[in-house]
């Protein structure tokens, strides 16, 4: 019986471990590629383990993983492909035939083909299935510069949205806005997606946390806004990240350190190459800066970067909207976790680790974007409770300041603080 | 360093390794896992760690008192008691406290100005707070004496529970850290199970619910129609459950692979047939302890029907505020009281127990609509979630028939589960040691590629 080799076996430690310790071995043998872009994006630091690659055995690994997740990618489709037509059956059931004619023109798949040579398949245009591409799942280098249009595309794009006199981007039920960022953006974006959904404007949140613009291997906000854009209905995409980006770089399989100027090149052509690919598709770009931080490290360079956003977006189809005056009212210099209003009350707007927002300052931000529109009702009011009517609507007064630079702290940002404060 | 990280496999594989070539030491082996707990927590933030050390001083300052003046040992827990509800509560409730005053204060005309003042909530410090409770209580009542300084230590500090439960009771883990026979390597195949269960549970499920269904329809929910709304208010629900049943099977599997056989925390709650089942198989830990320590001391079912009642719903209101000092935390702990009361009024007429399918779809429903109140941003929102159902004006943009259908699979794969469970623990226990790691490999790999990259974060982290 005991030579049984299906027999149950005793626990023990000296059986127990090495299994364990050979199961994680496989696991690191396999996806040893993904833990170094793991290592690099949460430590900043190099594991070395991609070096491996280029041995036969480590590379039989990735190829594995590779294969398998290949193979899930199929199947993902063929879901989605099923899930498509079980949301038109719905509607069909819900509606009858004429629901078909009515639904959005999600359901389309179009392929765009990148200067990359690599074909991307779009997303739907809600974006609600939009797979978080992992490490394998990237498709296409951060250093692809705009796609070229094809022309029979561009022409179904719809036109790009009119400026209002004071500046501001005018906005119709027929638009839809395209929020893009890290975990800052995760927090305002549902802010801005409510306050438009109540003037009827669509609206799609792509913001994941921990992505940036400096380890596209971990998250390629190009590629992926290269993918979303093409056979949407995008019309305005609201940018704002940078919180993870203040480290160094891997160039070329060396460590690039953080602001040099080949750093900055590099960072300023993923910065242009999503810009440009946004004006090419009649997209109006808002990016927003980021705020001051509450860590040392990241405070320094996030006002390096700051200037390469603020020089990639001044041609007037995409405007620079800076943060740190907003945030840091009573000093746009320096980090503040509290502000201090006008009236003497005091708001906290960041959260402990010194990088994220509280609510309030949450909805200040999301007011601070929809202030950038022109909205088509007049009576829409930005997020806030019913209690405390806001003193000001931003989207139905005039603007105190050209919405395209920065706003003072000014008026305009006391509007803000009081409208958050009420909420 | 998060239990779901790659640093913290590579790091637990080889505490293992140390600490099971301590197996002869008793004594060295706690003296390990309390480092190792130490280390893992203050890798956090140092400041919890310094926390954590110095309040589990306090406490055992206060037991080795009591042990030491018998005769008053239950004023010392008094205040023992007292005192650490008052530190959970200034960590947890001072920025919802400075608010509230404040905004009294401005409406009573007064023009004041509270200072914010910068607390950070130590991660896990509720759970900690309720282990010492149970233990100064347990001492007061003379069930048992203060442990020595370092089983009481590594009983508070316990790496695997540290950070959101299960909470043990003094005399399931404490027990178990006293003993003082050499530590058995328990049920590895079942630990193997558990952790395999909450990577499925967790990174891939929990997250793929949480991106598709759940985030998009709570963050605009006008967007929506009310089948998709209901189908969202449905993916939450399971969501959550795989959350933190997957973070539960996460830490028993890690304590078991330790020697300790910590309780269940989930028994399939969603399969409870009223609301009195489901809170007996919802974070069985946390509501057992609120059952001894706030229920029974409130007067329990002890000063008849309607005081019971009351108290009910009171035990249920505070295990809300728990959640969080916020209305709409309140709002989910009184649903869940007035169902509770709802239900014995019901069964006081009927002269007979709740039960049976109809009444598990009510209770389930009970549940989602409350799950609505915890999750959405503030009551508000989750009010004006709920009115969405009722909306109809627009196509459907997501699948909700695949929603629904999805949700059946659910129950159905619950209602096997245990077996399911059972069987698998027979299959690893009968595999080939060669061909094991292999199976385990291909499982965990699965698993990284379909859930979202990076860690993701447990929901009940902040509590």
């Amino acid at each position: 019986m005991t030579l049984n080799p299906f027999a149950p076996k005793k626990s023990s430690p000296l059986t127990t471990l090495p299994v364990l310790a050979a199961t994680l071995a496989l696991v690191v043998w396999m996806r040893h590629d993904a833990l170094d872009t793991y290592w690099q994006q949460t430590r900043h630091s190099e594991l070395g383990l991609t070096d491996l690659s280029q041995a036969p055995v480590w590379a039989k690994g990735v190829q594995w993983a590779a294969d398998l997740n290949k193979s899930l990618g199929e199947h993902q489709q063929q879901w989605d492909e099923i899930g498509s037509r079980m949301t038109l059956a719905a509607n069909i059931v819900i509606d009858g035939p004429q629901a078909v004619d009515r639904l959005h023109p999600q359901a389309a798949r179009v392929v765009v083909q990148t200067n990359a040579g690599a074909m991307l398949p779009s997303t739907s245009a809600d974006g609600t299935h939009l797979k978080s591409a992992g490490p394998v799942l990237a498709y296409a280098p951060a250093t692809a510069t705009a796609a070229i249009p094809d022309p029979s595309v561009l022409a179904e794009r719809p036109p790009l949205p009119p400026l209002a006199e004071n500046g501001r981007i005018v906005l119709t039920p027929q638009d839809k806005v395209l929020l893009v960022g890290d975990s800052m953006m995760q927090g305002v974006a549902p802010h801005v997606a409510r306050a438009l959904q109540k003037a009827n404007i669509a609206s799609l949140d792509l913001s994941k946390q921990s992505t940036g613009l400096a380890y596209p291997s971990y998250f390629d906000w190009p590629a992926t806004v290269q993918r979303t854009i093409p056979g949407s209905k995008i019309t305005v995409m609201v940018v704002f990240m940078g919180a993870n980006d203040t480290w160094d770089m891997v160039l070329g399989g060396h460590y690039e350190p953080f602001g040099t100027t080949r750093w900055q090149t590099m960072y300023t052509s993923r910065i242009d190459s999503m810009v440009k690919f946004a004006e090419s598709q009649n997209v109006r770009v808002i990016w927003l800066g980021a705020p001051n931080m509450g860590k040392e490290k990241i405070n320094s360079g996030v006002k390096v970067l700051n200037q390469l956003y603020k020089a990639e977006t001044s041609d007037g189809v995409a405007r620079y909207v800076s943060t740190r005056e907003l945030l840091s009212a009573n000093n746009p210099e320096e980090y503040q976790k509290h502000i201090t209003r006008e009236d003497g009350k005091v708001v906290t707007v960041r959260t402990d680790d010194g990088i994220h927002f509280t609510r309030d300052g949450q909805v200040m931000l999301s007011n601070l974007i929809m202030q950038q529109f022109e909205l088509p009702t007049v009576a829409v009011v930005p997020e806030a409770a019913p209690a405390q009517a806001p003193n000001q609507a931003p989207t139905s007064a005039p603007n105190p300041a050209p919405v395209p630079t920065p706003p003072a702290p000014t008026a305009a940002t006391a509007a803000i603080l009081t409208t958050a404060k009420s909420s | 360093m998060s239990y779901l990280s790659p640093e913290f496999a590579v790091f637990f594989l080889a505490f293992l390794v140390i600490y099971w070539s301590l197996g002869r030491w008793n004594t060295a082996q706690k003296i390990v896992l309390l480092i190792a707990s130490y280390g893992l927590y203050a890798g956090l933030d140092w400041v919890f760690g310094a926390i954590l050390a110095i309040y589990s001083v306090c406490v055992i300052a206060a037991l080795a008192l009591m042990a030491l003046l018998p005769s008053i040992r239950k004023w010392i827990a008094g205040l023992a008691i007292t005192a650490s509800v008052l530190n959970l509560a200034v960590f947890k409730y001072f920025d919802f406290f400075r608010e509230t005053i404040q905004n009294a204060a401005d409406s009573a005309g007064f023009d004041w100005a509270l200072p914010a003042l910068d607390i950070l909530l130590p991660v896990g410090i509720s759970f900690y707070t309720f282990q010492s409770i149970a233990y100064i209580v347990a001492v007061a009542r003379g069930e048992r004496e203060p442990a020595k300084l370092l089983d009481s230590a590594l009983y508070l500090a316990f790496f695997p529970t540290l950070l959101s439960g299960p909470i043990c009771r003094p005399n399931v883990l404490l027990a178990q850290i006293e003993s003082t026979e050499r530590r058995q390597f328990l049920e590895a195949d079942r630990a193997i199970w558990l952790i395999l269960s909450a990577l499925v549970k967790k990174v891939w499920l929990a997250s793929w619910l949480a991106d598709t269904w759940v985030k998009p329809l709570f963050a605009n929910p006008d967007a929506y129609q009310g089948l998709e709304l209901l189908a969202g208010m449905y993916a939450f629900a399971v969501q959550i459950y795989l959350d933190f049943s997957g973070y539960s099977d996460l830490v028993i599997g890690m304590a078991l692979l330790l020697g300790y056989k910590l309780p269940d925390n989930f028994d399939y709650p969603y399969l409870a047939q009223s609301l009195r089942d489901f809170w007996r198989r919802w974070h069985i830990s946390l509501s057992t302890w609120i059952r001894d320590y706030i229920y029974i001391p409130l007067g329990g079912s002890r000063h008849g029907w309607g005081r019971t009642q009351l108290t009910l719903l009171t035990s249920m209101v505070i295990s809300g505020i728990w959640h969080g000092a916020s209305l709409k935390y309140i709002i989910w702990g009184a649903m869940h009281g007035f169902g509770v009361v709802a239900q014995n009024i019901i069964e006081k007429f009927r002269g007979k127990p709740v039960r049976g399918v109809f009444a598990g779809v009510v209770t389930f429903h009970l549940v989602c609509v409350a799950w609505v109140f915890f999750r959405a941003d503030g009551w508000h929102e989750a009010v004006n979630y709920l009115s969405g159902f009722a909306r109809f004006n627009a196509p459907l943009q997501m699948n909700v028939i695949g929603a629904f259908g999805l949700l059946i699979v659910f129950f159905i794969f619950t209602w096997f589960s245990r077996n399911f469970s059972e069987t698998a623990v027979r299959v690893l226990e009968r595999m080939p040691l060669l061909v094991k790691p292999v199976v385990l490999a291909a499982i965990v790999l699965a698993v990284n590629l379909l859930g979202p990259s990076g860690v993701p974060a447990f929901l009940y982290y902040s509590y």
